[in-house]
């Protein structure tokens, strides 16, 4: 109970040190976003009234310094003039801030929240990714194993060569040349936009997977590699450790020596790297989705932060944030799990 | 009204005006023609297919727009998308740029007089010896109700065409069925006066309607505070509003509370759903708006067969990336995109993959791109050494390489096909020589020996702010960078965020921005050079002023007659262009590319250069 | 293994690792890359090493800016003289008026003088040509003597200086074609070398002193090799660093072109291009190896997909392309091996250019990660309590981000208020890539230092009573490397990748500076093929040059792993 206790506090924590980083960071970006708010898309530019500009400023509290504006972020308490009859506000908005469940407006379309817009973008972001991870992990375990186990055969350089190849192939290069090589200026395989074409308005699976190949395999590629070598380097460690052999001299049966010895412990460094691995694609979804043009997580990132919208692109690092904190939560479980020396008592 | 710019209409570009007919496209037909660029198609020889209902149009967008509201949201996105899906009192025809009536019937324009004890009588005003004659025009509810005579000595001022009366189209109905009204109209001007509504962008615009007003259930009148040369094209970009969704003070509102206060009207307005959710009168009907694109159908809400529309639907894709928009229209993705990048124009003739499905034209509309200058920087105050950095633009590399020969110089930011326009004007030429003769002049010579200009200690080195990501800018501003290193002046470019740019200018923390300057099909220069504008935070970002411009800017504004304000705004011009507080730059083409499954695709100057609801398909 | 001596272990890692399948060759390979960034000014530039010449265009404005600026210089001995007589030591705004137009002076001066030295340098040495300037000189030079000695009544009439100026400017017009006039002398000038800066030259002499070291004894080796890696690193850095001169780099070329030099003779570099040279009317240009990329003097495009284009009576004649003087012909397939882009610049310039970028902000990053990420993670594991705490909290919490995620927002972010703070963006990013990505290391040398600190020895010379540091610095410090140098080379890597993954999306370096991920983005806009393969290859081949010297490293430290 206690060290339950402990933890939460901890990841309480962690948790607060995350979204000041990400406020610190986005409230020290120059342009300001009242300026922002009444500046027009086109070249066509007119004066703007200085009072609107202070009633912005003062509304979003950007005049204010910056723990208030820290303390507002956070909630739950509003602290504009509006906010709770506690803190001198009029109390007509009383709740407000991340606590309150509430991560703002958007400067630039007032009429958007920014909770649900980040969480529809996620609905199209995570599916992506969780394929991506799928993917990789259904790729890359069996190819690490059995690299690890034929170390130095041929089968073992070609393929070591090939994911060392992925690993160091940048993600947006790659993903320009698919769109070159298979798009409607190559050899025309595979669409190349978005996730829907525009005979398909609904339904169509098969539309939406013939959009997703390409996405997928950018994303996934790379942790392909990045798993692969790691499953490799486990195995071959502890296919020839002593306690390996140890099995086999007790003959015990090969195919169990692979299974039960070696195959579950190489798996411990692997499960680590689960809570890692979403983060990478979280991380690569923003070139993914800038380079395919699909409107995800990662795209709204980018164009938040190309447009200045401050809130938005804390919203999203914070997501983003607490995504990773559940994966290594995940991991942390599913190791304990496996671990040997936690389920067997002793090897 | 006579249309200056009728006569020249093909905004002049001699270079396909001489040549023959090409083997793809028909350039060299009349600009008016439809499917002139289509390849198979002449209309001299071939007569258009009847047109069709039906089918699913794609067109390429480059961003989403913030909302729909187009009080709120001025972009060129949301105009273009609100073109189908709202209306306005007026029209513009797309290649004259006369103004016909669209949500309005008929109209009416009338003059005032103001008597020397400040009454004001309105209608048509007839010069008769020592006399006014006044001449009521418009119905009904006018005050007078026959003409009457005023003595000249009564009359303090005249003041024409400041008075218009408009009927409505009848039968017309707002998406959700309401019918469209005269309040309609009213509450947009009535909104725009509310401070807090976010409408900056559009507030100017109504400032000199002093007042409006019902007159019946189809007719209302607005009065204008002075005689003006651009008052119709303000009545004719009218938008109305649903004063049963956003008017929570009218009596039609399900929710109405007259007591409500402006500041609770304003953020009503600003927060409202059907901002994003667009409610219009226009021939389509918004159904969804994702965020990869937006989506409309037809209705019929009461518009003739010929401005109804001909697609089922329309779609209005996002593809941020130019590039991608080529592939989009050679998979068929996308049947129309104005924005295809100049290699992708170039080789779509030759790209098979292309030409079975498309073809490319192009057009122009009134964008010019130029640098302006911050005069309040002393090295830039100096008309010489602005003249300098002109001379050493290669303006005309950018044209052959970057553009391939598509744009032509300008020397002013307005229409050039107008008679406010002086075609004569030669644009300066590339001069690099004569730059540093002109540098040496003012005073700047290379006095420490590192290859840049000085004077008082300080080298002649500016920063010229443009948007990060704009191709075209930061070609320019590279090539700009040499050609000027070359005058022995050191450039920084300040490739941007588009917000802290327009932070920037504003501020005027800036020396130099290269900008895409969109202006209407007819303008008013005061915005940019009127003294009265300079100061932080207004759109005469240079900080220019000199009083005979001004003066010229007053006169020409107030002067209705077409040829005489066209000379005034031509020595403007002359006058402006000699100050050099803008290198003018090019007139940018709007690259097309169309799908052959289109027909009667017309690109013409005004803005947005085409009009969708004519377009159908055939097949 | 009870104590684990560094000293002893790693250079026995170090031979391990030379010995190993493809080490060489990596390292040659990255040996390469890494001197195709180092000498690219010396590869790719469009000044000459040097050049035998009659700088005529100068000479001529020399001669004509001369009166001009003597007139200044006159009006400024005047300011000079009136704000010395309005001196008062008691008024602080006396003296720095006189200071003011003093320096004012000084800088008139200095732009005679300069023209002065120009008109005789390429003057024709007879007495007659030279005389009268030596005693221009001399006569400004006593002025000036006079004015520092504040005998600022005597100086005489200023009319008569000039007019001597304008006597100049008849008896030393340059001979033009058949007329009479001075005959100009050549002379040699080094405009490339003279061009580079000290940080360029110190890499590039590091560079050539490292590979002799190679020869060397394997211990003194791995110093002079750490030494020389140090020197190079900073001063590689420094060099891609510091702010863009801003200057036409083609002035010699366009000079001899257009007759304002008149040549002897020059010796130019392999690729006589700079980085940033515009050639409007060969944009976009395919690599003039391949037939498609032919052209005729119009610029027009003979064959392939392009040639309908020329055929468009869109196209006004184009300018005829210039083929300045240096430069392989119009059509050699050896004028733009990769072709050239938007602005017409030659990408293989650009690609050599643009590795010293990346490479600098990779390998600057990685040390950066490597550094801070040994030392704190070495001295929390060592260490415990409150420092440990702390550090394990802020490696927890920097680890709860996606690193790119947080990596191109900071970069985003702070790109603009660097710059403004006159940070180079490219410095800004480095600094990002380590703030970010010091963490991994620093948990993988926490827990080695966990483990160490608990050995024998460890605790035997704490019996000893040693102090601390020394503990710290002698015996815990070297033991924690391992992991740390098995990780080095993914670590620098992930910068590299990190560094174009950022410039792609726009927030990386300073137009029109080149990097490998900012040549991509500008190819992404586009959609030429010749300029998104060679950027790309360029960052794959680095990558895998590094991933395979790692892997062998890995493999070298660890003994089990070695067979």
């Amino acid at each position: 109970m206690r060290t339950l206790l402990l933890r939460s506090l901890r990841a309480c924590a962690t948790l607060l040190g995350l979204v000041a980083i990400a406020f610190v960071l986005l409230r020290l970006a120059p342009g300001d976003p009242a300026q922002l708010r009444f500046a027009s898309d086109d070249a066509v530019d007119s004066g703007a009234a200085a009072e609107a500009l202070v009633r912005f400023r003062s509304e979003h509290l950007l005049d204010r310094p910056l723990h208030v504006q820290f303390l507002h972020y956070l909630g739950p308490f509003d602290l504009s003039p509006a906010g709770h009859r506690l803190l001198g506000g009029s109390g007509s908005q009383p709740w407000g801030g991340l606590l309150a469940g509430d991560f703002g407006r958007e400067y630039l379309r007032p009429d958007v929240e920014i909770a649900p817009e980040v969480l529809r973008r996620l609905s199209v972001t995570l599916p992506l990714a969780l394929l991506s991870a799928l993917l990789a992990y259904a790729l890359a375990l069996p190819l690490g194993v059995w690299q690890g186990l034929r170390r130095s055969s041929a089968f073992d350089r070609w393929s070591r060569a090939l994911t060392l190849l992925a690993y160091c192939a940048p993600v947006f290069w790659v993903a320009l040349l698919l769109q070159e090589l298979l798009g409607p200026s190559g050899l025309d395989w595979l669409p190349i936009l978005g996730l829907r074409s525009r005979t398909a308005p609904s339904g169509g699976w098969g539309d939406l997977a013939a959009h997703a190949v390409l996405p997928i395999v950018c994303l996934s590629y790379a942790s392909i590699a990045t798993i692969s070598r790691q499953m490799r380097a486990a195995t071959a460690e502890i296919a020839s450790s002593d306690f390996v052999l140890a099995a086999r001299a007790r003959g015990v049966r090969e195919r169990a020596v692979i299974w039960r010895h070696i195959v579950r412990n190489a798996l411990v460094p692997a499960t680590t790297m689960v809570g890692q691995v979403l983060p990478w694609l979280v991380g690569g979804s923003v070139i993914v989705e800038t380079v395919f043009e699909i409107p995800g997580m990662g795209k709204y990132a980018l164009e938040s932060l190309q447009r200045r919208e401050y809130d938005a692109v804390a919203a999203c690092v914070i997501v983003t944030g607490v995504m990773t904190l559940a994966g290594l939560r995940l991991s942390d479980v599913l190791q304990s799990r496996l671990d040997p020396r936690v389920r067997d008592g002793a090897v | 009204m006579a249309l200056p710019w009728a006569s020249s209409c093909s905004p002049s570009e001699p270079a396909t005006e001489s040549s023959p007919p090409r083997t793809s496209g028909n350039a060299a037909l009349d600009a008016t023609a439809p499917d002139r660029f289509r390849p198979d198609f002449d209309p001299r020889r071939d007569a258009l297919p009847a047109p069709r209902r039906g089918g699913k149009v794609v067109i390429h967008v480059e961003a989403l727009p913030r909302q729909l509201n187009y009080l709120l949201d001025n972009s060129g996105v949301t105009r273009r998308i609100l073109q189908e899906l709202h209306g306005t009192l007026l029209e513009r025809d797309l290649f004259t740029g006369v103004h016909r009536p669209l949500l309005a019937d008929s109209w009416v324009v009338e003059d005032t007089l103001v008597l020397r004890d400040e009454r004001r009588l309105y209608g048509e005003l007839v010069e008769q010896g020592e006399r006014w004659l006044v001449v009521p025009r418009s119905t009904p509810s006018h005050e007078l109700s026959a003409a009457v005579e005023v003595p000249k000595a009564d009359v303090a001022r005249i003041e024409r065409g400041t008075v218009y009366t408009f009927r409505l189209r009848s039968g017309i109905h707002w998406h959700d069925g309401a019918p469209l009204r005269p309040e309609d109209f009213l509450l947009t001007w009535r909104l725009a006066r509310i401070p807090q509504v976010r409408c900056d962008e559009k507030r100017f615009e109504f400032e000199h309607i002093v007042h409006a007003e019902k007159l019946d259930e189809r007719s209302l009148r607005f009065f204008y505070d002075r005689q003006y040369f651009g008052a119709a094209a303000v009545f004719g970009a009218l938008t109305p509003l649903p004063t049963h969704i956003y008017d929570l003070r009218a009596p039609q509102h399900p929710n109405a509370r007259p007591e409500a206060t402006d500041e609770e009207l304003a953020r009503y307005v600003n927060e409202h759903p059907a901002n994003r959710n667009w409610i219009g009168v226009g021939p389509y009907r918004l159904v969804e708006f994702s965020d990869e694109y937006v989506e409309a159908e037809r209705v019929d809400m009461g518009w003739p067969s010929q401005d109804g529309g001909w697609f089922d639907s329309i779609r209005w894709r996002l593809i941020t990336d130019d590039a991608l928009a080529y592939r989009a229209l050679c998979a068929g993705e996308i049947d129309f995109t104005t924005r295809l990048l100049s290699d992708d124009f170039f080789r779509a003739n030759s790209d098979r993959e292309f030409t079975s499905r498309a073809y490319v034209g192009h057009f122009y509309t009134p964008r010019a791109s130029y640098i302006g200058w911050n005069l309040r920087r002393p090295q830039l105050a100096d008309a010489r050494v602005r003249t300098a950095l002109a001379l050493a633009t290669d303006w005309d590399g950018l044209v052959q390489s970057f553009y391939r020969g598509l744009a032509q110089r300008v020397t002013a930011e307005w229409f050039d096909g107008g008679l406010d326009y002086d075609r004569e004007l030669a644009p300066l030429p590339f001069d690099v020589e004569r730059a540093r003769a002109l540098l040496a002049e003012a005073g700047w010579y290379d006095r420490d020996g590192d290859g840049f200009v000085d004077r008082d200690g300080k080298p002649l080195s500016i920063e010229i702010l443009t948007q990060a990501g704009s191709r075209a800018g930061e070609v320019f501003l590279q090539r700009y960078q040499e050609t000027l290193a070359q005058a022995g002046v050191r450039l920084d470019i300040g490739a941007v965020a588009w917000p802290v740019l327009i932070e920037r200018v504003r501020e005027r923390e800036f020396d130099g921005v290269y900008k895409v300057w969109v202006v209407p099909i007819q303008s008013d220069p005061a915005q940019r050079w009127h003294s009265r504008e300079v100061g932080t935070g207004s759109a005469n970002e240079t900080s220019f002023s000199a009083p005979d411009v001004d003066r010229l800017i007053d006169v020409s504004a107030s002067e209705l007659d077409d040829a005489r304000r066209g000379a005034m705004c031509r020595e403007l011009q002359r006058r402006l262009y000699a100050e050099q507080a803008y290198n003018y730059g090019v007139k940018v083409p709007h690259r097309f590319g169309a799908s052959l499954r289109l027909r009667n695709v017309r690109v013409g100057p005004v803005d947005p250069g085409f009009r969708v609801r004519e377009w159908y398909f055939v097949d | 293994m009870e104590r684990f001596d560094a000293a002893v272990a790693i250079p026995g890692a170090w031979s391990r690792w030379r010995a190993q399948r493809g080490v060489r060759f990596a390292l040659s390979v990255l040996a390469l890359v890494i001197s195709s960034a180092i000498f690219a000014p010396f590869l790719a530039s469009a000044r000459p090493y040097t050049l035998l010449a009659v700088d005529r265009g100068a000479y001529e404005t020399s001669l004509a800016e001369l009166e001009p600026l003597l007139r200044n210089w006159n009006a400024r001995l005047l300011d000079a003289a009136a704000a010395k007589a309005a001196l008062r030591d008691d008024d602080p705004r006396s003296v720095h008026a006189a200071w003011e137009t003093h320096a004012a002076l000084l800088r008139e001066v200095r732009a005679v003088e300069l023209r002065l030295s120009t008109l005789r340098r390429y003057a024709s040495s007879e007495r007659a040509a030279q005389v009268p300037l030596d005693a221009l000189d001399l006569r400004l030079r006593g002025w000036t003597d006079k004015v520092h000695a504040g005998e600022l009544d005597d100086l005489g009439p200023a009319s008569e200086v000039v007019a001597s100026a304008a006597a100049l400017r008849n008896s030393h017009r340059p001979r033009d074609g058949s007329s009479d006039g001075m005959r100009l002398r050549e002379r040699r000038s080094f405009p490339l070398l003279a061009d580079l800066s000290f940080c360029e030259w110190l890499a590039a002499l590091a560079w050539l002193a490292a590979l002799p070291a190679f020869a060397l004894r394997a211990r003194a080796r791995g110093w002079i090799a750490l030494g020389v890696l140090a020197v190079l690193l900073a001063s590689l850095c420094a060099a891609a660093f510091r702010a863009p001169s801003g200057l036409s780099t083609r002035e010699v070329k366009l000079g001899v072109a257009t007759g304002a030099i008149e040549l002897a003779s020059a010796w130019y570099p392999p690729i006589p291009f700079g980085p940033d040279e515009t050639r409007m009317s060969e944009a976009a240009r395919p690599p003039t190896w391949a037939s498609a990329a032919e052209i005729d003097e119009r610029g027009g495009y003979v064959r392939g997909p392009r040639a309908a284009q020329s055929t468009l009576e869109l196209v006004p004649s184009a300018r005829p392309v210039a083929v300045l003087p240096a430069e392989p012909s119009l059509n050699s397939p050896v004028r733009h091996l990769l072709g050239t882009d938007a602005l017409g610049r030659d990408v293989l310039a650009r690609v050599l250019w643009g590795g010293r970028a990346s490479l600098a902000v990779g390998l600057l990053s990685a040390s950066g990660v490597l550094f801070l990420g040994v030392l704190v993670g070495a001295l929390a594991g060592y260490l415990r309590g409150a420092f440990d705490a702390f550090a394990r909290a802020l490696i927890a919490i920097l680890q709860s981000f996606p690193p790119f995620f947080l990596m191109v927002t900071a970069a985003a972010i702070g790109a603009e208020r660097a710059a403004s703070a006159s940070l180079q963006p490219l410095a800004w990013v480095t600094l990002v890539i380590v703030a970010v990505g010091w963490t991994g290391i620093a948990r993988l040398v926490r827990a080695e230092a966990l483990r160490v600190r608990e050995l024998d020895y460890v605790r035997a010379v704490r019996a000893l009573g040693y102090s601390q540091g020394r503990i710290f610095f002698r015996h815990v410090l070297p033991n924690v490397l391992t992991p740390a140098l098995a990780a080095a080379a993914f670590v620098a890597i992930s910068a590299l990748l990190a560094e174009s993954s950022v410039s792609f999306l726009g927030f990386g370096v300073r137009l029109p500076d080149p990097s490998w991920g900012a040549l991509l983005q500008e190819a992404r806009a586009g959609s030429l093929a010749w300029l998104i393969a060679a950027p790309g290859l360029s960052i794959l081949v680095t990558c895998l040059a590094l991933a395979w010297l790692g892997d062998a490293a890995r493999d070298a430290l660890d003994p089990r792993e070695s067979r």
